[in-house]
């Protein structure tokens, strides 16, 4: 059973003229990385929501390890973690009590070891005490990114996790994702750091005005398109660069 | 243990805030203590307020006198007689009035006494021509003895009122005196009596009383804090809406909303929390609007203010008015999509509402159309039921209309709030 299983999906949101995701099939294999690559504004937020259930399908049928999200979003949402673009943290609350407080939302009993292992990890613990909305731009994607993994997701989906941080930040959070992936977790990329795709996905699918347009295995498509990136296979197929 | 974790984690974002603090618990104390002070004059009680009138008496005689000492007496006007050491003349009095050093100037005419002891003769002999124990007077052809009152422009409508009508009951009262004791020389002179006739006590005829529509306070009236204090304790929780809405929108616009979204059956538990925590802020701004009035007033010469003994009533009350103030915060969170939208609409509602609602005058005083439009306000409801625990000392059952209106308007908001906040989630 794929983790992720589209098939024909079409959304359109009311009063607009033209659908966000049109006739999108998607397989997505268990512990595979995946990049969902496009610009603002080609549906990539809008196929997440449906995946996590927060938005239903007009037609075409979704199954996240085998459910539907539509009417199994808890059970979906419990097996999915989410790191934002936006920084989804409380920023009055210290880098601690924001994990604190999330474990008891997922229903957990935060254990303060395991947490502060994880800040270790992403070399947050010295400032576990501090306000979130003290962090660096680097530290608050990394907190978020900590945020994602707490109830041990099996499916993790990223919206462009390096935007705007240091070097040391993101080499963090890739080799973290690395990490995971080798554990069995399956990972959802987007970002418009095609690089990093590149290094970090097996497959990507590239998404313009709704509709996946192309999809493949990164060296495959390299090959196809007889270029040595990404973003020259995205501007043919596309035939617009991909813009934050 | 959600909802418990979201009180825990409001209450460390508030406590961190020292705006927002300032904002849902000194703004209300200072605005209820200012607004207390300020209103404090309007609503006093004039029977204790000594007010300056320059007196001229040119009678010199026993009208001007009655009319000096009574007024004197009554302990509520001060009569001002002399200006800087001179004695005062008609013109002088005029002059500090029309100058604006005072606000009213009572002038008592040369011969007023022999005046009206001349038109009370002919008052006395009319009547006894009626029994044909005397001659028929001549016409009486002059005119009224004059007490001429003058006022500064500046003076409030209620106080010129105030003062005209006692100064018109002092001269009633010289007027009977004089009538009697001319009667009573007549009789004596037909009777040939040497005897002192027994005077009436014409005081004593009717009697105009007052008695409470409670029991269980003595002298208690409407003053100034019995009004501000509930009435801004009202227009404060009611402000919940600015704090609440706007952390809620801005939690949107962050993206913690959505997170909470993504975190499987949690969001109920989130809003929850967030309902509880604020209506908990209620009660306390609640509770310390009520110490402002019970131990702070005081102790800038303001009365004390009365709450009354049932403690388990101001619980209800407070309870239900924090019920819905809270409530309506959550409707105007979800109604808006942004921070200035919903503050602004919550911040102009609210004025509106309180305006309607009777919080800076008291409803009665308000024009119709506003008293009947103040029925739909909230505060209005609010101010009623505080009024109807602290002052009418009523029982559950006379408290049950207003709490049944805030319940009602506190299950609409949360029903609206529910069905708006669900719409901006499943668009």
């Amino acid at each position: 059973m794929p983790a992720i299983l589209i098939d024909k999906v079409t959304k359109q949101y009311a009063g607009s003229t033209k659908p966000a995701v049109r006739d999108l099939s998607l397989t997505i294999a268990r512990g595979e990385v995946y990049g969902l690559l496009g610009h603002n504004g080609a549906g990539k937020s809008t196929t997440v929501m449906m995946i996590c259930g927060l938005l239903r399908e007009d037609s075409g049928s979704i199954k996240v390890f085998g459910d539907d999200p539509a009417h199994h979003g808890p059970a979906v949402r419990r097996r999915v973690g989410v790191a934002t673009q936006d920084i989804a943290l409380f920023p009055s609350l210290t880098g601690l009590e924001n994990l604190q407080y999330l474990c008891r939302m997922y229903g957990l009993t935060p254990d303060h070891n395991k947490l502060m292992a994880l800040l270790e990890r992403f070399g947050l613990a010295a400032d576990a005490g501090k306000r979130a909305d003290s962090y660096s731009g680097g530290m608050k994607r990394r907190l978020n990114l900590i945020a994602s993994v707490l109830h041990d997701p099996e499916l993790l989906i990223l919206d462009e996790p390096t935007a705007g941080v240091d070097v040391q930040s993101r080499a963090m959070i890739i080799a973290y994702l690395r990490e995971m992936n080798a554990k069995g977790m399956t990972i959802i990329y987007s970002s418009h750091i095609l690089e990093e795709v590149e290094k970090l996905c097996q497959r990507v699918g590239f998404l313009s005005e709704g509709v996946l347009i192309e999809q493949g295995a990164t060296a495959d498509l390299l090959q196809k398109y007889r270029t040595d990136s990404l973003e020259n296979v995205y501007l043919t197929v596309s035939g617009r660069s991909i813009d934050v | 243990m959600k909802v418990l974790a979201t009180i825990w984690k409001e209450f460390l974002t508030l406590r961190r805030d020292p705006g927002g603090m300032a904002l849902i618990f000194l703004m209300p104390v200072l605005l209820v203590t200012v607004m207390s002070l300020v209103e404090d004059v309007p609503f006093r009680d004039y029977r204790h307020f000594s007010f300056d009138i320059v007196c001229v008496n040119d009678d010199h005689d026993t009208l001007g006198d009655y009319i000096e000492q009574t007024l004197a007496s009554s302990g509520s006007f001060h009569l001002v007689k002399e200006y800087q050491g001179k004695p005062l003349t008609k013109a002088t009095g005029m002059d500090l009035v029309s100058s604006g050093h005072y606000r009213a100037f009572l002038y008592i005419p040369a011969h007023a006494t022999q005046r009206l002891n001349g038109k009370t003769a002919i008052v006395v002999q009319s009547l006894m021509s009626g029994f044909g124990i005397m001659d028929r007077p001549e016409r009486d052809t002059t005119d009224a003895v004059e007490i001429k009152v003058v006022f500064d422009p500046v003076i409030q409508v209620n106080v010129k009122q105030s003062l005209l009508y006692a100064i018109e009951k002092i001269v009633a009262g010289a007027e009977n005196k004089v009538l009697m004791a001319k009667f009573s020389e007549q009789v004596k002179k037909m009777t040939g009596s040497n005897d002192t006739m027994p005077r009436p006590d014409l005081s004593k005829m009717i009697a105009v009383t007052s008695e409470k529509s409670y029991e269980g306070f003595d002298e208690l009236a409407m003053n100034s804090v019995q009004h501000n204090v509930p009435a801004w304790a009202m227009f404060a929780m009611f402000f919940i809406v600015f704090p609440l809405a706007g952390n809620f929108i801005k939690e949107r616009e962050d993206g913690s909303l959505l997170r909470m979204r993504l975190i499987a059956g949690s969001r109920f538990h989130f809003i929850a929390g967030k309902y509880v925590f604020h209506f908990f802020v209620c009660q306390v701004q609640f509770a310390l609007m009520l110490a402002v009035g019970l131990f702070l007033l005081p102790l800038l010469g303001l009365p004390r203010l009365v709450i009354g003994n049932e403690v388990l009533h101001i619980a209800l009350a407070a309870t239900c008015i924090s019920l819905a103030a809270t409530a309506y915060g959550m409707a105007v969170a979800g109604a808006f999509r942004t921070h200035q939208q919903a503050l602004t609409f919550g911040a102009i509602s609210v004025v509106l509402l309180a305006a309607i609602g009777g919080v800076w005058v008291p409803v009665y005083v308000l024009p119709h159309s506003l008293q009947v439009a103040s029925s739909i306000s909230p505060l209005s409801w609010g101010l009623e039921l505080c009024n109807d625990v602290f002052l009418r000392h009523t029982g559950f059952r006379q408290m049950l209309p207003q709490i049944g209106r805030l319940l009602v308007f506190a299950a609409g908001c949360l029903g609206l709030a529910y069905f708006l906040h669900n719409r901006q989630n499943t668009r």
